[in-house]
C-alpha cells in the first residue's frame, strides 16, 4: 500500500481517473444519442423525399405529354437521357431515374449509371408503401433505423445506397403508356447528416474541455485542499501544537470527517485543559501559572493558525473560462453581423465600417487597460471581476437588440471596457496567487484558459447563429458572462493583495516617458514592434476576425462551418507554441524563428489567396495557427534580446510597451483590410497582406543583419 | 417671413405646374407599319396596355409602298408626336432615312424615331453602331440573332459535326455570313461544306444549281444544311428545302420562313411579337424615362426562339429533344 | 454528503446539459433540413407552372389569356396536401390565377410584391407563423418582371413531422441520460476506492490507533504523523493528570473520569 505515499500521488490519481470515467461516458453518452438522433432524422426525413420525388416525377411526365402532344411518339421521343441527367444533378437527393413501360420494361433512363436495371426490384419499389405501414412496433422501428443508418456509413459499403420510390403512371388521354421510378440516394441523408455530427463533435470537445476544467477544480476544492488541510492539522500535532479550528463542516464529506476527528482530538484535550486550569486558577494561582506553561507547550487553547493562503490559480480558471467562451462567441459573424445593419458612416467606404466594431473594440481594450491596473490595487481583483461584469453584459444586451452600426459600435466598446477590466483581474489574481517563480507557469494557465475559451466559443456560437441568428446569440453571451459573474463571486477569494504593484505596473505598461525614449532608439526593438509585433496582430484582427468570416460566406460556408473552421487556429496554436517556446530555449534561435515564422505567414497568405475555395482558406487558416505558434514566445524572447543593454529599462517595460504596440496593430487590422476591400477582392486583400507582410519581414531581416554586423565592428 | 412663404409657394407652383401638365398630358406615338399591323406592331402597343402606360397609338400603314412614306414624313413633321415608330427597314430608311443623306431635309428632323425589323441597321445606315445610334434622335431594335446562337441551338436539335453551307456569292449579307461561320467552326468543333449557288451563262443565280447543291451535300455527308441570309434561296425555299427533305438532309435556316412556309426543320429567330415588346420598352426609355435617343442602346433580344415543323421532323424521324419542347414553337403539328 | 456523490452530482449535471444541447442541435438541423427539402419540392411544382406561363407570353399571349393555367393549378395544388394556394400574381401583387377560385383578383400581401417585382431575385422563400411561402419570378422576353408563381404551404403539414421528431429525440435523451447516470455512478464508485482505502486507512489510525497494522487497512504516508500525533495526545493526557494529582488532591478531582 506504498501508493498513498503523498497527497499529491492521491491528488492527481483521482484526478485522472476521474476526467478518464467523465471523458469516457461524455463520449459514449453521445455516441449513443448522436446515434438515435441520426437514425430518427433518417427515418423522417425519407417520407418527405419520397414525396419530392413524386413531385418531380409528375413533372417529368408534363413534359413527356407535351411531347406527346406535339405528335412524338413515347419511344420516339428524343434527348430523355440528358433532361433525366439533368434533373438528376439538379437534385442531389436523387440517384437515378427510370422511365419505363407500362409492363416495367426500360425505356429510357437516367442518372448513375452504375445501377443496374432490375425489373424484380420495381415490384418491391411498388409495394413499398403497404410494407412500410406493417412496421409498427418501437424495437423493430428502431433496429430497422439502425440497419439503413449502418447501410450509410462507409464502412458497411454501397450496398442499398439506392431506394426506389413507388412509381407514378403516365398517362395520355386517360391511357396508361409508361411509368416513372425515381432511386432516392441514401447518402443525401448521410450528407445533411455530417453536418449534424460536426456540430456534435464540436460540443463535445468543449464539453470535454470543460467537464476537465470542473474536475480539476472540484479535485482542488473537495480533495488536494482538505487533505492538505488534515496534513496540517497532524504535522500540527505531531509536531505539539494542538490547537483547534473554529468550524467544521457538520455534514462535511469524508475528509472532513477526518478533520473533524482530529480536531477533536484537540477540542477534547483543550476542553480537560480548561475545566483543571478553571479548577486549578479558583485554588492557587500560582500554581495555574506553573500548569499554564503546559498549554503553552502544546498551544492548547490556541486557535490553529493557516500556514498558506487558500487562494489558488484554480480559482480564477473557470470564472474566466465561461467569460470568454461567452465574448467568443460573436467571433465567426461579427463582420456578418455588421453587414446586416450596415449604414453609411462619416462617408467611410462599406468594407471599412463593417471592419470598425472590431478595430473600435480593439482600440477600448488598448485604452482601459492602463487604468485597469491601477484599479485593480483600488479594488482588489475580484471586486473588478464583478465590476467589469456590468459594461460587458450591458454591451452584449445592448448588441442583441441593436438597430442599426451606431448601436453596435456603442456596445462593442462597452463590453470592451468589461472585456479589458476582467481580463486584467483575472491576470492580476493569477499573478497575486503564485509565487514569483511560478509566475511563468501561471500566465501559461491564463493565456491556455483564454485559448481553450476562444477554441470552443468560436465553434459554439458559429453553430447557435446558424440555427438561430445573429442576435440570440448576444443574449446567450450576456447569460454566460452572468453565470462567469457567479462562478467568480462564489470561487475568487476577495482577500488576494500582495505583490499587485508589481503586477499593476506591468500590466500598465509603464509608459514611462525615458522608457519610450530610450527604446525607440534602440533600431532593433522599434524594427521587432513595427516589422513584427504590429503586423501579426494586424493580421490576426484583419485577416482572421475580419476577413475570414466575410470571405468563407462569399464562398457559401454557413456561419457553423466558419466557426469550425476558425476554431482550427486556436486548436494548433494550443500545442504549437509550447513547442515553439521550447525550441527556444533548447536552440537560442530567436531571430530565425521570428523571422521564420513572419514569412511564413506572409507566403502562406500569398500563395492561398490564389485558390479562391474554402479548403485553401482551411489550409490558410490552420497554418496562420502554425506561424503565429512560431512566432509567440521567440518574439517576447527577441524584444527582451534586443534590450538587453538597455540598462535604464526593466523587463516589465519593455514588456508594457510591445503589449501597448501590439495594441496598435489590432486597431490597425481591420480597418487596413477594410481599406483594401474598399478597391480589390476578398482574395486580393489578403495577397496584398501577405506581400506587405513579406516585404516588412525582409526589411526587418536586413535590419538585423545590419545591426549584428554594426556591433561586431564596435565590439 | 409671410413675404418668403408666399415667394416659395408660388415658386413652388412654377415649378411643379410643367411636370403635372407633362403627366397628365397623353404621350403621343406615330407608327409607321409596312404591311399592315401584325405581330410586332401587337406586342409594342401591349406593352404600354399591359404596364397601363398613358400613349395614343397612332398607325399608318404604307401597304408596301414606298412612294407613301414622304407623306407620312410630312404629317409626323406637322403633328409633332412624343415618338415615331417606324417597321421594316424600308419603312426605316423612308422615314428616318441614312445619317449620311445628303437631302435631309425629305425626312424626320427634330423627332425622336425608332425602328425595329430592321436587319442589319448599320448595314443599312440607320446608325453608326449598336452601343449608341450615333444620331441624335434616332435608337431602334435590331433582331439579327448572331451566328454562334444559331449553331449552338442547332447543335441542341441534333448532331451537326459537319455543317453544309447553301450561300449565294452575289449577295454581300450571305458572303459576309459565310464568313462568319467559317470562323466559328473552329471555335465550336465543327466541319463547315460551304457551297455557293452557281451562275447561269447569263451570270444570274441558277435556280436548278440548288437541287444539285443539295445533291453534293449528301455526297458530302453533312449532318445538316444550314442557309443563312440569302434573299435569293430564300425566295426559292421550296425547290431547295424539298431537295433536301428528300434528300433527307436536315434544313436549319437563319429565317422563320423556311420553316412556316417551307419544310425547313427548323429555325433560330426572334419573335416579332417579342421584338415589338422590346422597342416598347426602349420607347418607354425614351418618352417616359426622359433619355435622348442617342443614350439609348440599340439593343437586341436575349431570348431567341426556336421554330420547329413537326410534319419535316416525323419525315425525317428527327424529333426535337424533349427540354425544346417546353419553349419552341411548333409549326405543322 | 460523501465526496463522491458530490462528483456524482456535477458529472450528471454536465451531461445532462450536454445531452439537451444535442437535443436543440438536432431538432433545428432537422427543421432546417426539412423546409429545405419542402421548398425544393415546391419549387418543383412552381417550375412547371413557371415553364407554362413563359412558353405562353413567349409566343404571344397575354399573361391574363392563359387559359390551361386554372386548371393545371388546381391540378399542381393536389400534389401536396401542405399546399393551400397556388397562385399567379402580376408585379402590383394581384392575383391573376389562383387553385382557390375566390382569390382572384385579390391583392398579396406587400412582402411578397416586393420579392415578386424584384429584377434581380428569380426565386425565394418566405417564411411566416403559420405558411411557408414559395416563389418563383415570371420575367417576359425582354427580361422585364411579369408577376411570379406564389405557393402558400401550410407548416401544419410539417410541424407534426417536427414535433415527432423532438418527442422522439427528448425521450432517447433522457433514456440516454438515465442509463448512463446509472453507469457513471458506479463507475465513479469505482475510482473512488482508492481514495477510500486512503480514507478507510487514515480514519481507522486515528480512530484506533492502538490497534495492530492499524486495523489491516495498510500505512500511509501520514502513519508517522499520527503515530507522533498520538503520543504527544498520550503525553497531554498523562500531564494532564499528573497535574491533576499534583495540584488537586486525591478524590476531589478526577470525578469526570
Amino acid at each position: 500500500m506504498n501508493d498513498f505515499s503523498s497527497s499529491n500521488t492521491i491528488t492527481s490519481d483521482m484526478n485522472r481517473r476521474l476526467v478518464f470515467v467523465t471523458i469516457l461516458v461524455v463520449i459514449f453518452a453521445s455516441m449513443v444519442s448522436t446515434l438515435y438522433a441520426l437514425v430518427e432524422i433518417n427515418q423522417s426525413l425519407r417520407p418527405e423525399l419520397e414525396r419530392k420525388a413524386h413531385v418531380t416525377a409528375n413533372s417529368i411526365h408534363e413534359d413527356m405529354n407535351r411531347a406527346l402532344d406535339a405528335g412524338i411518339p413515347f419511344e420516339k421521343i428524343a434527348g430523355v437521357k440528358s433532361y433525366l441527367d439533368g434533373i438528376v444533378s439538379k437534385y442531389d437527393e436523387f440517384l437515378y431515374i427510370y422511365v419505363t413501360t407500362p409492363q416495367d420494361e426500360l425505356v429510357f433512363r437516367g442518372g448513375d449509371e452504375d445501377f443496374v436495371f432490375d425489373p424484380a426490384l420495381l415490384k418491391n419499389a411498388s409495394l413499398g408503401e403497404t410494407e412500410r405501414a406493417g412496421q409498427e412496433d418501437v424495437l423493430g422501428h428502431f433496429s430497422n433505423g439502425f440497419m439503413q443508418l449502418l447501410s450509410l456509413t462507409p464502412f458497411f459499403g454501397d450496398h442499398q445506397r439506392d431506394v426506389l420510390t413507388a412509381p407514378i403512371e403516365l398517362k395520355y388521354d386517360g391511357q396508361v403508356y409508361g411509368k416513372i421510378y425515381i432511386g432516392l440516394d441514401g447518402y443525401f441523408i448521410r450528407g445533411e447528416l455530417t453536418n449534424v455530427f460536426f456540430d456534435i463533435l464540436i460540443i463535445l470537445v468543449t464539453v470535454v474541455l470543460v467537464s476537465f476544467e470542473f474536475i480539476l477544480v472540484m479535485v482542488m476544492m473537495n480533495v488536494s485542499l482538505p487533505i492538505f488541510k488534515v496534513e496540517e492539522i497532524l504535522r500540527k500535532q505531531s509536531n505539539s501544537d494542538f490547537g483547534r479550528i473554529s468550524h467544521t463542516k457538520r455534514w462535511g464529506d469524508e475528509i472532513n470527517n477526518l478533520i473533524t476527528l482530529l480536531n477533536n482530538t484537540s477540542v477534547d484535550l483543550q476542553e480537560r485543559y480548561k475545566r483543571l486550569h478553571e479548577r486549578v486558577f479558583s485554588k492557587d494561582a500560582g500554581a495555574a501559572r506553573e500548569f499554564e506553561k503546559l498549554g503553552k507547550r502544546f498551544n492548547l487553547q490556541g486557535m490553529l493558525m493557516s500556514s498558506g493562503s487558500q487562494a489558488s490559480v484554480i480559482d480564477a480558471r473557470i470564472p474566466l473560462f465561461v467569460f470568454s467562451f461567452a465574448e467568443e462567441l460573436q467571433k465567426s459573424f461579427m463582420p456578418l453581423y455588421v453587414d446586416e445593419l450596415y449604414r453609411p458612416v462619416l462617408g467611410l467606404s462599406r468594407d471599412m465600417i463593417i471592419g470598425l466594431p472590431i478595430a473600435i473594440f480593439m482600440f477600448v481594450i488598448a485604452a482601459i487597460t492602463p487604468f485597469a491596473g491601477s484599479w485593480a490595487d483600488k479594488f482588489g481583483n475580484k471586486r473588478l471581476f464583478l465590476f467589469g461584469l456590468f459594461p460587458a453584459i450591458t454591451g452584449y444586451i445592448g448588441c442583441a437588440l441593436a438597430n442599426d452600426i451606431y448601436d453596435v459600435l456603442v456596445w462593442r466598446s462597452s463590453t470592451a471596457i468589461g472585456y479589458a477590466i476582467i481580463t486584467i483581474s483575472c491576470q492580476g489574481y493569477i499573478a497575486a496567487v503564485v509565487s514569483k517563480e511560478n509566475r511563468a507557469k501561471g500566465m501559461a494557465v491564463f493565456v491556455g484558459v483564454l485559448m481553450s475559451a476562444t477554441m470552443c466559443g468560436t465553434a459554439i456560437g458559429g453553430i447557435i447563429a446558424d440555427r438561430i441568428g445573429y442576435h440570440p446569440v448576444f443574449f446567450i453571451s450576456a447569460v454566460f458572462a452572468a453565470c462567469a459573474g457567479l462562478l467568480a463571486w462564489r470561487m475568487l477569494s476577495s482577500d488576494v493583495r500582495d505583490e499587485k504593484q508589481q503586477v499593476a505596473t506591468e500590466i500598465g505598461a509603464s509608459k514611462k516617458p525615458s522608457a519610450m525614449r530610450v527604446l525607440i532608439k534602440n533600431t532593433r526593438f522599434v524594427a521587432l514592434v513595427a516589422f513584427c509585433a504590429i503586423p501579426t496582430k494586424i493580421v490576426l484582427t484583419g485577416f482572421f476576425y475580419y476577413l475570414i468570416p466575410l470571405y468563407l460566406v462569399s464562398l457559401g460556408t454557413s456561419t457553423a462551418e466558419t466557426g469550425r473552421i476558425m476554431m482550427l487556429y486556436s486548436f494548433i496554436i494550443i500545442p504549437i507554441s509550447p513547442i515553439a517556446a521550447r525550441f527556444v530555449d533548447r536552440t537560442q534561435k530567436v531571430k530565425e524563428l521570428v523571422v521564420f515564422g513572419s514569412l511564413f505567414s506572409g507566403l502562406l497568405l500569398v500563395v492561398f489567396s490564389y485558390y479562391e475555395t474554402v479548403w485553401a482558406l482551411v489550409a490558410a487558416v490552420a497554418l496562420l495557427g502554425v506561424a503565429h505558434g512560431i512566432i509567440k514566445a521567440p518574439l517576447i524572447a527577441a524584444v527582451m534580446e534586443a534590450c538587453e543593454d538597455e540598462k535604464d529599462v526593466g523587463r516589465t517595460q519593455v514588456l508594457g510597451i510591445l503589449r501597448t504596440s501590439e495594441r496598435v496593430g489590432s486597431v490597425m487590422g481591420p480597418l487596413l483590410i477594410g481599406a483594401l476591400l474598399s478597391f480589390t477582392s476578398y482574395a486580393g486583400a489578403m495577397g496584398m497582406l501577405g506581400g506587405l507582410i513579406l516585404v516588412i519581414t525582409l526589411a526587418m531581416f536586413f535590419i538585423f543583419n545590419n545591426s549584428a554586423v554594426k556591433q561586431t565592428a564596435e565590439g | 417671413m409671410l413675404k418668403r412663404i408666399f415667394f416659395s409657394l408660388f415658386l413652388g407652383m412654377v415649378l411643379t405646374l410643367p411636370s403635372l401638365d407633362a403627366m397628365a398630358k397623353t404621350k403621343q406615338i406615330y407608327m409607321v407599319v409596312w404591311r399592315g399591323c401584325e405581330d410586332a406592331c401587337r406586342g409594342f402597343k401591349e406593352y404600354f396596355s399591359e404596364r397601363g402606360l398613358d400613349v395614343e397609338i397612332t398607325v399608318r400603314d404604307a401597304n408596301r409602298d414606298k412612294d407613301v412614306l414622304a407623306d407620312f414624313v410630312t404629317e409626323a413633321m406637322e403633328i409633332k408626336p412624343d415618338l415615331v415608330v417606324t417597321w421594316g427597314t424600308s419603312t426605316s430608311r423612308g422615314m428616318i432615312g441614312p445619317y449620311d443623306t445628303e437631302t435631309p431635309e425629305k425626312f424626320l428632323s427634330g423627332i425622336p424615331s425608332l425602328f425595329m425589323i430592321v436587319a442589319d441597321p448599320v448595314g443599312a445606315k440607320l446608325i453608326r453602331e449598336y452601343s449608341s445610334s450615333g444620331r441624335e434622335f434616332v435608337t431602334g431594335t435590331h433582331n439579327r440573332v448572331p451566328e454562334d446562337v444559331q449553331i449552338r441551338a442547332i447543335q441542341t436539335y441534333l448532331k451537326a459535326d459537319r455543317i453544309g453551307l447553301a450561300y449565294n456569292n452575289d449577295e454581300l449579307n450571305s458572303v459576309l455570313n459565310a464568313q462568319k461561320l467559317q470562323k466559328l467552326a473552329d471555335e465550336l468543333g465543327f466541319e463547315l461544306v460551304a457551297k455557293a449557288v452557281s451562275v447561269d451563262e447569263n451570270g444570274q443565280p441558277d435556280k436548278q444549281s440548288l437541287v444539285t447543291m443539295v445533291d453534293e451535300f449528301k455526297k458530302e455527308k453533312v449532318d445538316i444544311i444550314y442557309v443563312g441570309s440569302s434573299s435569293f434561296i430564300t425566295s426559292n425555299r421550296d425547290i431547295f428545302t424539298q431537295a433536301a427533305l428528300d434528300a433527307r438532309i436536315p434544313v436549319a435556316a437563319g429565317s422563320e420562313i423556311f420553316v412556316r412556309n417551307s419544310h425547313a426543320l427548323l429555325a433560330v429567330a426572334n419573335r416579332y411579337y417579342n421584338i415589338g415588346q422590346l422597342a416598347g420598352l426602349q420607347a418607354e426609355q425614351v418618352i417616359f424615362k426622359g433619355k435622348k435617343p442617342i443614350d439609348v442602346e440599340v439593343r437586341s433580344l436575349s431570348r431567341y426562339s426556336f421554330i420547329i415543323n413537326m410534319d419535316t421532323a416525323r419525315k425525317l424521324e428527327k424529333f426535337p429533344p424533349i427540354q425544346l419542347l417546353r419553349f419552341a414553337d411548333l409549326v405543322n403539328k | 454528503m460523501q465526496l463522491y456523490l458530490k462528483f456524482l452530482v456535477m458529472t450528471i449535471t454536465v451531461l445532462t446539459l450536454m445531452l439537451t444541447l444535442f437535443v436543440f442541435m438536432s431538432y433545428m438541423k432537422y427543421q432546417n433540413i426539412l423546409s429545405g427539402v419542402v421548398s425544393s419540392r415546391l419549387m418543383v411544382v412552381a417550375g412547371s407552372i413557371e415553364n407554362v406561363v413563359e412558353h405562353a407570353t413567349s409566343l404571344g399571349l397575354k399573361f391574363q389569356e392563359i387559359n390551361q393555367l386554372e386548371s393545371m393549378l388546381e391540378t399542381s395544388s393536389k400534389l401536396d396536401d401542405g399546399i393551400e394556394e397556388i397562385a399567379v400574381i402580376n408585379t402590383n401583387g394581384r392575383i391573376l390565377y389562383s387553385s382557390i377560385k375566390d382569390r382572384v383578383s385579390h391583392q398579396m400581401e406587400e412582402v411578397l410584391v416586393q420579392n415578386v417585382s424584384s429584377e434581380t431575385k428569380s426565386q425565394w422563400t418566405v417564411e411566416e407563423d403559420d405558411y411557408l411561402l414559395i416563389g418563383l419570378n415570371l420575367k417576359n422576353a425582354v427580361d422585364l418582371p411579369l408577376g411570379g408563381v406564389v405557393i402558400k404551404y401550410s407548416k401544419a403539414e410539417y410541424n407534426v413531422a417536427i414535433s415527432d421528431i423532438f418527442q422522439k429525440l427528448t425521450f432517447g435523451a433522457f433514456i440516454t441520460l438515465l442509463s448512463f447516470a446509472v453507469l457513471l455512478s458506479i463507475l465513479i464508485k469505482v475510482s473512488f476506492s482508492k481514495f477510500h482505502r486512503f480514507y478507510k486507512s487514515v480514519y481507522s489510525e486515528l480512530r484506533e490507533p492502538d490497534l495492530p497494522a492499524n486495523g489491516g487497512h495498510g500505512a500511509t504516508y501520514l502513519s508517522d504523523d499520527v503515530k507522533k500525533a498520538r503520543e504527544n495526545q498520550l503525553i497531554i493526557m498523562k500531564e494532564l493528570e499528573a497535574a491533576q494529582n499534583r495540584i488537586l488532591p486525591l478524590g476531589k478531582g478526577g470525578s469526570h473520569e
